[in-house]
């Protein structure tokens, strides 16, 4: 698997300048707006960004290559996933980083509970692109991968207005029990995680290519 | 044992279906799978590498089933490299070591030499050739025993597909290596191949050693007349010409007063094609 997590951290490595700019310009307007927030856009973006050189492998057509390497297809499967958790604890220490900038320029006030929800947010988002997409890449092309999430993103949007509105979302009993609900959506996100995974093997390893 | 057994592999698409196939490549053998585009070829090749699942049959390399262990001892090289174009050859390199646990950095840099291959531009700005190049010097430099080639040499000059044949023979020195190979350049073949299989529209036609082929048919020019005296089963294909028919025969099946001049596996290919289509 080594091999396969080495291809993976190169391919991020050619388009170094684009991410660095990219992290650059939210890592400052963070740091010095005072605006937290901006910083999570570092994690977004490169779970993204780590995604889209699925349609690198299409274009190249690594996909079937890689199998007449030496490995398995649960393996290529699983390295996409490890790379996915590689990169999501990477911008987690930059969001950390970029934060404590901030505390240290005395931009803004250091807060415990706001880093806590800054990190669990950066957790979260870092891999929740990847665990929808997935499973969706490994089934379809990348491209139609993309537009099915495009269409799911809609339809998700959407659907949680209306379910915010519902009687029973109280938003003052998420915040008042924000840890248990952190906890909540932490579980849950390592079951999606988790349940991607093993969805993308079983697809995978049924597919022709 | 046997490089490569396959028994009764089918596989079927909506337009095309590859029927009961079977296929034994002999350990220290080289065989040429031989077919127009569309034949099967690489259905075969995709299958016996689990690129795709066959819809029944048996597939064996080296008596065990197609695993990521067996993988480490075959060299592939697709008629697509599929390595990320971005890369260049020390990148391509260190995945490479990171993949094979018999992977020979020396054979390697050797290779990329002797091919002229430059070290630090993108692996998109390669030529067909310079591609196909590194694609063997990958399959060859893990210490592969044996190599499945699809279309190695197609959209290659021939100066290219001269040097890759003879690099070909080279691995093919070690008694014990074993090379699947296809083509539909079969003068490229030809040179090569101790066995040659014929697939026709997903079935094969033939899987034969080479020096028996040549020794067992032969090219005869006649007139249709005479031609029509002859054992129709001693006849494996016909075409007229303005001076009369020219005919694959088989020359066991014919008598000794016929001036049976030898072919060469292409044309027996064709003949033997274009009589099934009739």
């Amino acid at each position: 698997m080594k091999g396969l997590l080495l291809k993976e951290l190169f391919m991020i490595r050619k388009t170094w300048i684009s991410i660095t700019i990219f992290i650059a310009t939210f890592g400052c307007m963070g740091i010095f707006g005072g605006e937290p927030n901006m910083m999570l856009m570092i994690s977004i973006f490169i779970s993204i960004w780590s995604i889209s050189f699925l349609s690198f492998d299409d274009v190249s057509k690594w996909r079937q290559y890689s199998l007449t390497l030496p490995y398995g297809r649960k393996t290529i499967v699983s390295s996409k996933y490890l790379a996915v958790l590689l990169f999501d604890i990477i911008s987690d220490v930059l969001v950390l980083c970029c934060y404590m900038i901030s505390v240290c320029l005395k931009i803004i006030d250091f807060s415990a509970d706001e880093l806590v929800l800054l990190m669990f947010l950066s957790v979260v988002g870092g891999v929740i692109y990847p665990v929808l997409t997935l499973p969706l890449y490994y089934r379809f092309s990348s491209e139609k991968a993309r537009m099915f999430i495009m269409v799911a993103g809609g339809i998700v949007g959407g659907t949680s207005t209306f379910f915010m509105k519902l009687p029973f979302m109280n938003m003052d009993i998420i915040i008042n029990n924000a840890e248990i609900a952190m906890f909540i959506i932490l579980a849950s996100v390592v079951i999606f995680f988790i349940l991607s995974w093993l969805l993308s093997v079983k697809i995978y390893e049924k597919r022709d290519l | 044992m046997n490089a490569v057994e396959i028994k009764n592999l089918t596989k079927k698409y909506k337009d095309f279906s590859l029927e009961n196939l079977s296929l034994t490549l002999p350990n220290g053998c080289i065989m040429g799978l031989i077919g127009e585009n569309g034949a099967g070829k690489s259905t075969v090749i995709k299958s016996i590498l689990g690129i795709i699942s066959p819809d029944s049959g048996n597939i064996e390399i080296f008596g065990k089933k197609a695993s990521a262990d067996i993988k480490q001892n075959i060299g592939v090289v697709l008629d697509e490299i599929g390595l990320p174009n971005e890369f260049n050859i020390k990148e391509i390199r260190a995945v490479m070591r990171n993949s094979f646990s018999n992977w020979q950095d020396d054979v390697f840099t050797d290779y990329i030499k002797k091919f002229n291959l430059p070290e630090k531009k993108a692996f998109k700005s390669f030529s067909k050739g310079m591609k196909m190049k590194t694609g063997i010097a990958i399959a060859l430099s893990h210490d592969a025993k044996l190599l499945i080639l699809d279309e190695p040499t197609s959209g290659l000059d021939p100066v290219v597909r001269d040097e890759i044949v003879d690099i070909l023979n080279d691995f093919t020195r070690d008694e014990s290596h074993s090379i699947l190979i296809s083509s539909h350049i079969v003068s490229d073949l030809e040179k090569l191949c101790d066995y040659i299989a014929f697939l026709h529209n997903g079935h094969l036609m033939l899987c034969e050693e080479k020096d028996r082929l040549l020794e067992q048919y032969g090219f005869i020019s006649t007139t249709p007349e005479i031609l029509k005296e002859l054992d129709k089963s001693a006849v494996i294909g016909v075409k007229s010409t303005k001076w009369g028919v020219e005919a694959i025969i088989d020359r066991e099946k014919v008598p000794h007063t016929f001036e049976v001049k030898p072919i060469t596996i292409e044309e027996l290919f064709i003949f033997m094609v274009k009589e099934e289509n009739r």
